[in-house]
């Protein structure tokens, strides 16, 4: 996402990633990284759990999972990742998020 | 699909959470807005 940012930037949207690292850790990385979009460290998983990112424990930990939420506050799409690399394309997320800004939403 | 876990259509929880510049960020705050909304797995 972080190079594909100007092309979220042009459509509107924005990015929260929310991390179970603590707080330290978070800015370190967002400063090292130099992360365009906003870091959101939670690492009493609070979040993580009220939106039911999986944990596997076999995969070693946290799945990845995606969101993308309309204008009105409403999930309009949800991926659920199946392995430590199952993420969606920054295409299929443009996607999304054009629909959204063709229907309003 | 786990029928416990979150589907399209449904309202998107509000949370409120610090970022890496202690700022307070709420999801609510987004509104009017599409929003990407990410859960990493961790990094090292």
């Amino acid at each position: 996402m972080c190079d594909d940012h100007e092309k979220f930037v042009r459509r509107g949207a924005e990015i929260l990633a929310v991390g179970p690292n603590t707080e330290t850790a978070f800015e370190q990385y967002w400063e090292n990284e130099k992360i365009p979009y906003i870091g959101l460290p939670d690492p009493e998983h609070k979040v993580a759990r009220l939106y039911k990112q999986e944990v596997k424990i076999f995969k070693l930990g946290r799945m990845p999972l995606v969101c993308v939420v309309d204008r009105t506050g409403h999930i309009r799409y949800v991926h659920y990742g199946a392995s430590m690399s199952d993420i969606p394309s920054n295409e299929t997320l443009f996607n999304v998020i054009d629909e959204l800004n063709a229907t309003s939403n | 699909m786990n029928p416990t876990l979150i589907i399209p259509g449904e309202p998107a929880s509000d949370f409120e959470l610090r970022d890496t510049n202690n700022r307070l960020i709420k999801l609510s705050d987004y509104r009017g807005k599409p929003l990407v909304l990410a859960f990493l797995r961790g990094f090292t």
